[in-house]
């Protein structure tokens, strides 16, 4: 489905030395499988995300999406913005954002009735009744809901998250992972979510990537066994779960002292 | 209470407007200026009302609003259009960018000996001067508005499959909106502005012939009158414009207020 193949990415700056984003990263993910990459901050995660969809080239390496080189941003691919306030349409109502991906043409044949597709998917972030507001009249936890909306509704065969819970308050940030986790529930999309937050990429995820900081390299690999569906009270509290955790957390820190 | 109605209406502003034209009336009927060339408020408005019903003012607007009308039309095209270009293309930018420089500070009535050299004294050369002179604002709040749209928004565009027309279409121009009705303000009042500068040039219509005519004719209570009907002309038009802008661009508004707070 996606593979990532000894990508690296640097950046040219102005007369400097390039910065080093990427060191080299290669993973695989298969159809329907919810991946979660933890890094720290600052170690490449968005640079990694922008090159899947297709926004930026990699310095070299491979990215194959459904058997196709990625040189441009491909169909069925869609990345949900770490600021994704900035990626709503403020002059669109929310209704007529969600709409948005119907109105161009790749998409245009997905919905005999755009409005109606849009309004299901309004409802199923939880925020009928909000259609004909604007972005900016809404809370940062309803705003992504939008962004998440907007994207289902050009059904996704992949989404890239951009640690999208991110900036949000503790309750509205659970209540968010598990309306994700119910959307994944019913629709299978493969998901590839980037988070800072161990708790957040085990809660959610089948597999956990672990970055190193940046020039970033995979440190780990973790297969997440917790049984679905999943709970913020009994995953959490799970033997399991806290072993993952420790280890993540064991990993990440060693990779920080030997670096400084 | 009174410093309430000062703080929240506009009927301070307006008082003032009234007492100032009380003050004229006053000078006038007493003689302290010379009421032949400051005839008093009344018998302007009087000289007004006449030249209104006879149809001589309506005609001279009617030809002067299609002149103001076809300049400002054609440049707020021309302005968005090339704007877009040079705003969104970078090369086109680089190519323009020196010459933009160059033209823009020329006073556009410096222009009129050779727009009558190559136009003549006919429309052609007023609709072209209205129109180079409106032109201006509407080019360069354009490129701004074009260039300063947020990345994130055109990358959003590019996730989602957009065409390169799809994304100027549905992202930029919008989201270039507000700067682009900016510079359309301004260029609404050169256009006024220009138009009756024209029409003083050359030719036998237009409120600017008007005022020019009733001022060598002697009749100066009707070249008051033609000079306080444009400042009504140039506050309905303005008003008109900003009507149309908060309808249509009330989001901006509404944006922008919030980040304000
Ligand atoms: N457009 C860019 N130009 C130059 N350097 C960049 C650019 N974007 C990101 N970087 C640098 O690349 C590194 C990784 O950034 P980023 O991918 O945003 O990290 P993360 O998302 O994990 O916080 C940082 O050191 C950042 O300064
Ligand atoms: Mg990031």
């Amino acid at each position: 489905m996606l593979t990532v193949q000894q990508l690296r990415k640097e950046y040219a700056s102005k007369g400097g030395v390039p910065t080093l984003a990427i060191e080299e990263v290669s993973f695989h993910v298969k159809e329907g499988e919810f991946v979660s990459i933890v890094g720290p901050s600052g170690c490449g995660k968005t640079t990694l995300l922008m090159n899947l969809a297709g926004l930026i080239t990699p310095t070299s390496g491979e990215i194959v999406v459904n058997d196709r080189q990625v040189v441009e941003p491909p169909e069925g691919v869609f990345l949900l913005f770490q600021e994704y306030n900035r990626s709503l349409l403020p002059w669109r109502s929310v209704l007529a954002n969600v709409m948005y991906g119907l109105e161009l043409r790749r998409q245009r044949s997905k919905a005999r009735h755009p409005e109606e597709q849009a309004r299901r998917y309004l409802e199923v972030v939880g925020l009928q009744g909000f259609d004909r507001h604007y972005p900016w009249q809404l809370s940062g936890g309803m705003q992504q809901r939008v962004a998440i909306a907007r994207a289902l509704t050009c059904e996704p065969e992949i989404l890239l998250m951009d640690e999208p819970f991110g900036s949000l308050d503790a309750q509205t940030r659970s209540d968010l992972e598990d309306v994700l986790l119910k959307l994944w529930d019913e629709f299978r999309q493969t998901i590839l979510f980037v988070t800072h937050d161990i708790d957040e990429a085990i809660y959610l995820s089948d597999r956990v990537l672990v970055l190193s900081t940046r020039p970033s390299r995979i440190l780990h690999e973790l297969t997440i066994d917790l049984h679905r569906p999943r709970s913020q009270l009994g995953t959490k509290a799970d033997r399991r779960f806290i072993e993952y955790r420790a280890q993540i957390y064991e990993m990440i820190t060693t990779n920080a002292s030997c670096r400084s | 209470m009174v410093l309430k109605i000062l703080r929240e209406t506009r009927l301070g502003g307006a008082t003032i407007v009234i007492l100032l034209l009380l003050t004229w009336e006053v000078f006038s009927r007493l003689s302290l200026v010379d009421p032949l060339y400051v005839p008093t408020v009344t018998s302007i408005l009087e000289a007004l009302w006449s030249v209104l019903r006879s149809g001589e003012l309506p005609g001279h607007y009617a030809a002067s609003l299609v002149r103001a009308g076809m300049g400002y039309g054609l440049a707020t095209l021309c302005g968005i259009v090339f704007g877009t270009v040079i705003g969104y293309a970078l090369i086109a930018y680089n190519l323009t960018e020196p010459l933009v420089e160059l033209l823009r500070p020329v006073p556009s009535t410096a222009l009129i000996p050779l727009a009558i050299l190559f136009l003549g004294i006919g429309d052609e050369m007023k609709v072209f001067i209205v129109a180079w002179a409106s032109f201006w604002p509407i080019l360069l709040n354009t490129i701004d508005g074009v260039r300063s749209v947020d990345r994130l928004l055109v990358d959003t565009a590019l996730t989602f499959g957009s065409e390169r027309r799809e994304i100027v279409r549905k992202i930029i121009l919008p989201a270039a909106a507000p700067q682009i009705a900016t510079g359309m303000r301004v260029s609404l009042a050169l256009a006024l502005i220009l138009t009756v500068v024209v029409e003083m040039i050359s030719g036998n219509n237009g409120i600017g012939f008007f005022i020019l005519d009733s001022e060598r004719a002697f009749r100066i209570k009707e070249m008051f009158a033609g000079t306080f009907s444009l400042a009504v002309v140039g506050y309905l038009l303005n008003r008109l414009f900003i009507t149309a802008d908060s309808y249509l661009l009330g989001w901006h508004r509404g944006l922008t207020s919030k980040e304000q707070r």
